[in-house]
């Protein structure tokens, strides 16, 4: 009879628990802007213990709805990278394929503002407010969690935050500011997606 | 009447013979195991050095029991979340044994084993920007340690810092294929993502008696499928076997049925008596009985195929008792022993050339049609004896003049008389038309022939080896040499052919262990290369620096790359460790000699040109089993018209010979004018000469001579023969237009042939009686 109580109780929590990170999101979605074409900088800060200094790295980012994201490193060195919205690997346009699958789904989630998709991978917790929100997200799978404790993302109306806390104690931010909406992307981005494809 | 109660001396015979040959076939038959189902199966052996014997037997292996399963929408997601649905969905079935993907396998665990050896295992792009720019490997590496969240880079700073690992694994896994969660083997084209499950059989062999179990899993996964609205494509050898099992099963009962009830009414019509109908049952039953049992000895399996076309013995195979039996409405005086002195020669004549011309569907190394002209050798003969042994004592004089011999004669006495001179210029004139078309008409000599028409499956099968670039061709090389290095060597330089021919988009893409698996002087020259450009130069030291690494990590990193100086992975450890598919295409080491297969996509792309270029390497062998196959059936097409030919000059002779140049020719005739009429309307209607049609004017010229044979030794005005050779071409017409139905492209020309001939053969067959018929009719005595 016990147990029969227990059983019951458990499945109405995690019922609970999944309507709640469901609510969460769906309120969350609603406090992001939605729009087809975003731009913004960042700035992204590596904190290594290999490293003698966090390794900080800068430059603008566009994203396209359809398209995905075309991440421009500009300092210390020029670097670009193309993610495609759900492509499971990563096209970067100036190195070798890396397999790191999940960093290009969540640049896609966050700035579409659609973080169902990161349900999967991810068990999500997290606070919204009238105009603020913050999500914690944590591996499901062993495999991922090796390598990933934990991510934070947090905005309003737009993501502000990123920041991903490596299993082995390091973490890297990204920080996004002057965020935009243009109408159309550069031409040499559009060439870039183009040439992706 | 039967002469005695007494069981007389032939139909002691006739029992003991068939209980021998039933002992026979329950001591063989061995159920679903003694069928076979498969298309390969149908194809020539060619003659070929064990080597590449034992590269198809790798490649059937990997293949036979296989299936590719992918899962296709819009949304990479729902289509994984599907395949774990679809995968639980074939693992209920029990048909399979453990379903994964091809990435999945080969991404995981094993690769620990190869990290060591990251010195040595070096991707070729790789050693390309180390001989012609070392620093943009640097600037590479520094672009992804500044790039998103540049994990590994920064994780494995101490032994993999320029990430060259994960690069070589990349090259590793087939192409276009990536996986989805980390889990899921994915597909991306044309904006929809297919999700990839590969199967293969629960009990490592497809058994063929549970092909309507996959069919029936096939129906409920497709309707699953359509009701989720997400995209299934599968192929695989079991699939097409269950489902070529299915509808050989279902034309098997459609040709048999068919001519069943054609044979029943027109016994019925004819002889309104069951006792003649049993009779004919009988012999036409014992004919097949005689001909499974003795296909089942002589053959380890016998094909389907065999058996569909098998099902048309009912509607040839009662030619002979009809014969006997149209013999008994001679009257009130007919005796058992008259009609068997009357009606053997005939008999034998018309089993000899009819065995003659299935005997000589064997010349050609097709399994199929020696199996075709086995089953059917044997069940005419079971036939031919039940008759003559067993209907004498059963069979009574018939008084009645049916209404199909009335019908018969009325068409024999308008059929009009043609004079000699007039039948020899026939005979010519079909002679050189029937030449001039075999010379004329466009042949066609394709392997498809033998293959069923699923279109469903057909087109599934294209589409998925269009959207997976390891799909490979049924054309490979083989490469040999003396160890492993030269082999390795003798790839290499075949290498430099292909990659031209991919660059000049003739091949689409092709599989060689070389491309991955660096031989034991090509991993010390790797590792030599990494150390005079990057490490000698201190470009990795930039690299360190650049990123303010810690002295003591980068010392790590350093003495790890001292000590790995002399490793090298042999090449059985790297087979071990990377596993399929790479392992298949290692033949392995015999007496100093080894071998390893490439496989190709786009095969039939390239040009007589490229092909040779690719024969003439040291070492390479390239195998064409389609092509050879091919060339086969237009060679064995050559020979069978030749042997057409011949037994049109055979049969000439001996009929001039027995009968005079006269009665001989007018013979002739009629088996030339039927095969006329059948290649002419054929080729008008559009269809391609191949081996099977003119294996199947063998058989026509056959069943030619038969009706011919018979209006030359009873004449034209005999109602009995008329009658005979009526319900004879009736129920042979049915079998073989039931089996031109047939999906099987070679059944169907068979089938459509032979209804052509058999229909042609009966209009002329008149011709063959002597113009003098009036005196010899009703005059038995007159045709000895």
């Amino acid at each position: 009879m016990t147990r029969w109580v227990l059983a019951v109780l458990v499945a109405s929590c995690t019922a609970l628990a999944s309507a709640d990170s469901d609510d969460l999101l769906r309120r969350t979605g609603n406090l992001l802007d939605k729009h087809a074409i975003t731009t913004g900088q960042f700035i992204q800060t590596a904190t290594v213990a290999a490293l003698n200094a966090p390794l900080i790295s800068g430059g603008v980012f566009y994203f396209d709805r359809d398209q995905g994201v075309s991440w421009h490193v500009d300092r210390p060195i020029s670097a670009r990278f193309i993610f495609r919205p759900t492509a499971t690997d990563t096209r970067v346009a100036s190195a070798p394929t890396m397999p790191m699958a999940w960093i290009g789904q969540m640049l896609n989630a966050v700035l579409a503002g659609d973080f169902t998709q990161l349900i999967r991978q991810f068990s999500i917790d997290g606070s919204v407010s009238t105009e603020h929100w913050a999500l914690s997200l944590t591996p499901k799978s062993a495999a991922f969690g090796r390598a990933i404790a934990k991510i934070e993302i947090e905005g309003a109306a737009a993501v502000s935050r990123i920041k991903v806390f490596e299993a082995n104690g390091d973490d890297v931010s990204i920080a996004f500011s002057v965020i935009e909406y243009p109408d159309s992307l550069p031409a040499d981005v559009e060439r870039e997606f183009e040439q992706a494809h | 009447m039967s002469s005695n109660k007494r069981i007389s001396s032939s139909e002691f015979a006739w029992f003991a013979g068939v209980g021998i040959v039933l002992a026979l076939a329950a001591y063989k038959w061995d159920g679903s195991k003694s069928l076979d189902a498969d298309f390969l199966a149908l194809l020539p052996q060619t003659q070929h050095a064990p080597l590449v014997t034992a590269a198809a037997n790798r490649l059937a292996s990997a293949t036979q029991d296989r299936m590719v399963w992918l899962l296709g929408s819009e949304s990479a997601p729902i289509a994984a979340e599907h395949a774990t649905h679809l995968s639980q969905m074939l693992r209920d079935s029990g048909l399979f044994g453990p379903i994964h993907g091809e990435v999945a396998t080969a991404a995981v665990s094993p690769y620990a084993k190869l990290f060591p050896y990251r010195f040595q295992l070096v991707r070729s792009d790789t050693l390309n920007a180390l001989q012609t720019a070392p620093q943009s490997i640097i600037d590479s590496a520094l672009a992804n340690a500044l790039g998103p969240f540049a994990v590994y880079q920064t994780q494995q700073l101490a032994s993999d810092p320029l990430g060259l690992f994960p690069h070589y694994l990349a090259g590793l896994a087939p192409q276009g294929i990536d996986l989805f969660d980390g889990r899921t083997p994915m597909i991306h084209h044309g904006g929809f993502h297919y999700a990839l499950l590969v199967t293969t059989a629960a009990n490592g062999a497809f058994d063929l008696n549970r092909a309507e179990e996959l069919l029936a899993l096939m129906g409920r996964v497709r309707s699953w499928a359509a009701a989720q609205g997400v995209v299934l494509l599968a192929t695989g050898i079991p699939l097409f076997a269950a489902s070529n099992a299915e509808r050989a099963q279902f034309e098997l009962s459609t040709v048999g049925s068919g001519s069943m009830l054609g044979v029943i009414l027109l016994f019925v019509i004819t002889f309104r008596s069951l006792r003649p109908f049993l009779l004919a049952t009988v012999a036409i039953s014992t004919g097949l009985l005689v001909a499974v049992t003795v296909s089942i000895w002589l053959f380890e399996r016998v094909h389907l195929l065999t058996f569909v076309f098998g099902a048309t013995l009912i509607g040839v195979s009662d030619d002979y008792a009809l014969h006997y039996l149209c013999d008994a409405f001679r009257g009130p005086n007919w005796s058992a022993r008259d009609a068997t002195r009357r009606v053997l020669p005939g008999l034998a004549l018309g089993l000899m050339t009819t065995l003659a011309a299935y005997a000589s569907l064997g010349i050609a190394p097709f399994p199929a049609l020696r199996q075709i002209s086995v089953f059917c050798g044997a069940g005419l003969l079971g036939a031919w004896l039940t008759v003559l042994l067993l209907l004498p004592s059963h069979t009574v004089a018939l008084r009645s003049t049916p209404t199909l011999m009335r019908a018969g004669l009325w068409y024999t006495r308008r059929f009009p008389i043609v004079t000699d001179r007039w039948v020899f210029f026939g005979a010519a004139m079909a002679c050189s038309s029937l030449a001039a078309l075999f010379y004329w008409a466009e042949p066609s000599d394709d392997v498809r022939l033998l293959q069923s028409k699923t279109p469903q499956l057909t087109q599934e099968s294209a589409e998925i080896a269009s959207l997976i670039s390891t799909q490979r061709d049924s054309q490979y090389l083989i490469v040999e040499g003396d160890g492993v290095e030269s082999t390795l060597a003798a790839e290499n330089a075949l290498r430099t052919v292909l990659d031209r021919l991919v660059q000049e988009r003739k091949l689409h893409a092709y599989s060689a262990i070389s491309s991955a698996y660096p031989s034991r002087d090509e991993q010390a020259e790797h590792y030599r290369l990494l150390k005079t450009k990057l490490y000698d130069t201190g470009l990795i030291r930039t690299f360190f620096d650049t990123l303010h690494t810690r002295q003591n990590v980068s010392a790590e990193h350093l003495a790890e790359f001292d000590k790995a100086n002399d490793r090298v992975v042999s090449l059985d450890d790297w087979l071990g460790l990377v596993g399929e598919p790479w392992s298949q295409l290692w033949l392995g080491c015999t007496d100093g000699r080894c071998a390893s297969l490439v496989t190709l996509n786009g095969y039939s792309n390239l040009d007589s040109n490229d092909i040779a270029v690719l024969s003439t390497l040291r070492g390479v062998t390239v195998v064409d089993r389609v092509g050879e196959i091919s060339a086969m059936m237009a060679k064995y097409r050559v020979i069978a018209g030749q042997l057409l030919a011949g037994a049109y000059i055979f049969a000439a002779l001996m009929l001039c010979l027995r009968y005079g140049v006269r009665r001989g020719i007018r013979v002739l005739v009629v088996p030339i004018g039927a095969a006329l009429i059948t290649v002419a309307t054929l080729v008008a209607s559009g269809f391609a000469l191949n081996l099977f049609t003119v294996c199947a004017l063998l058989l026509v010229v056959g069943m030619a001579f038969d009706d011919a044979i018979f209006f030359a030794l009873h004449g034209r005005t005999s109602g009995p023969t008329a009658l005979a050779v009526l319900l004879s071409a009736t129920t042979t017409l049915i079998s073989f237009g039931l089996l031109s139905l047939s999906s099987t492209p070679v059944l169907r020309d068979f089938g459509i042939t032979l209804a052509l001939g058999v229909a042609s053969a009966y209009l002329l067959a008149p011709i063959a009686a002597a113009v003098s018929s009036n005196e010899a009719s009703h005059d038995p005595a007159s045709t000895a």
